[in-house]
């Protein structure tokens, strides 16, 4: 599942989480899980990587779930199109000083 | 409006530079305080995006006052990413017209070459969002390949719209002294070029740079002393979502669109008064979206510009005859600071070999990061 945002007033969908929210201005935002599986908006591959990843090239891209857009890695670089289906995992995305970080990767199905 | 003038211009060669951040400021700052004909100024701003992350060096401003016995005038730094050049124009404008102050000299300065490109890279991308983008490896031209593979879907646009940009632009960097490359390249060249973002490649991703740029902005008691003055006549900004992703559109910027309405309207004019446009092409997908979202072309449509000459030096709505940030370089807060030294030379006829012919109304647009603040201003004779 993914960990979106809602608005307990105006029932709005967000990712990330806004303080005020964007729709109603309403404070009161709370966690829910929406479905994992989405639609791949758009993508790169990146040969100019930040520090600290090592593998070119990155695909990332951009995924729609439950009409909740998040961005994430993706797990291969092949064969990916526009408007394909995916399933995000949680999973490691990079490490910092050998610590890991996890976030979404998409899985093409 | 016609209350704030441009009374002198001037900026430093862009490129990988010797010398520091001081030095490059400084020879800005000397050369605007020089074609301004003056040696006092009530502040100065300085806009500047990370002096502290690239040279480890902070408090600019008040060491460029010093430096340039301009003590006790005032001074600071403002800081907004990559349009952090333009928003030190407009604090210098703000401050004009509130009354505060009747000069100022304004500098936009960035030293970072000198460090790995990888880390560059991570000092740039630490202004997209902390938890929703940062920690995936995002950057700043990860959005531009996001974009160029969207705009090339939805609008059926081909790979080689965005790489006859880069070659555009090169083609006018040849012909401008301070542009970082002054070199012109093929179309075959640029298409070959190995793949940064894909779709995007080497050539249509602008270059880390050094360099500064500066102006020197007067009030309605100075207008009168300069000879040519330039007016910023109109001036517009709005903030964008943080989270790219969470535009309805990633190939559009509402923000700039709310910041062009609002310059045009302040200095009543309109698309087709521009003569002549310096735009944010940090990538050259940018310069379609802006040229688009400005209202100069409709949605979907900017692409086929370039394609059609429209936008060449001798077009009808000359697009970055600097070379843009592609071949001029790209000192991220020198930029918004630059693109009005180069509108203030086109309106006073002189732009040497890159010269557009009877340029009187100029439009500049500035982005931080990928429109998460448009700025855009409009100078005229
Ligand atoms: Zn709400």
């Amino acid at each position: 599942m993914i960990r979106a945002f809602k608005c307990e007033s105006c029932g709005i969908l967000m990712y990330p989480k806004h303080s005020v929210c964007p729709s109603c201005n309403d404070r009161n935002i709370k966690r829910v899980e929406i479905s994992d599986e989405g639609t791949l908006l758009t993508y790169t591959l990146l040969y100019a990587l930040p520090e600290g990843f090592e593998e070119k090239p990155l695909p990332i891209g951009i995924a729609e779930f439950d009409g909740v857009r998040v961005t994430g890695q993706i797990t291969r670089s092949d064969n990916l199109n526009i408007g394909m289906r995916v399933k995000a995992v949680y999973s490691k995305i990079r490490e910092v000083n050998g610590k890991e970080l996890f976030g979404y990767k998409f899985k093409p199905l | 409006m016609r209350n704030v003038a441009i009374a002198g211009c001037g900026m430093t060669r862009f490129g990988k530079r010797e010398e520091g951040i001081y030095e490059l400021a400084t020879e800005a700052a000397l050369n605007a305080m020089d074609d301004a004909e003056m040696d006092r100024v009530d502040a100065i701003v300085v806009g500047n995006f990370a002096s502290g992350e690239f040279t480890g060096i902070s408090g600019i401003a008040n060491g460029l006052a010093a430096d340039l016995n301009l003590i006790p005038c005032h001074a600071e730094k403002v800081e907004n990413t990559s349009a952090s050049g333009a928003s030190a124009v407009k604090v210098g404008l703000a401050g004009i017209l509130s009354g505060l102050y009747k000069s100022v000299l304004v500098v936009g300065v960035e030293k970072m070459t000198g460090i790995p490109g990888s880390k560059a890279t991570s000092i740039i991308a630490s202004l997209t969002h902390p938890e929703a983008e940062y920690p995936y490896g995002v950057t700043l031209t990860t959005f531009a390949g996001f974009g160029a593979r969207l705009y090339m879907h939805k609008y059926g646009a081909p790979y080689e719209c965005f790489a006859m940009i880069g070659v555009k632009n090169h083609k006018n960097g040849a012909n401008n002294p301070y542009a970082h490359f002054q070199k012109v390249i093929s179309l075959e060249k640029a298409l070959q070029s190995p793949i940064i973002a894909d779709p995007l490649r080497l050539y249509d991703i602008c270059p880390i740079s050094d360099g500064a740029a500066g102006l020197v902005l007067v009030g309605k008691d100075l207008i009168k002393k300069v000879e040519d003055p330039v007016y910023i006549s109109g001036f517009g900004q709005a903030t964008d979502t943080h989270a790219i992703h969470e535009r309805p559109d990633p190939t559009t910027v509402e923000g700039l669109k709310i910041a062009a309405e609002q310059a045009f309207k302040m200095a009543r004019k309109d698309r087709g008064d521009i003569d002549v446009a310096e735009l944010h092409d940090a990538f050259t997908v940018l310069e379609i979206i802006q040229s688009e979202d400005i209202g100069f072309f409709k949605k979907g449509e900017g692409w086929r510009a370039v394609q059609e000459g429209v936008t060449e030096i001798d077009g009808d709505l000359p697009i970055s005859p600097s070379g843009g940030l592609k071949a001029r370089g790209h000192p991220v807060s020198a930029t918004g600071v630059a693109q009005l030294v180069e509108l203030t030379w086109q309106l006073r006829g002189e732009a040497g070999k890159r010269q557009v012919d009877g340029a009187e109304v100029g439009l500049s647009c500035n982005f931080a990061g990928f429109g998460n603040n448009s700025i855009v201003f409009i100078v005229e004779r």
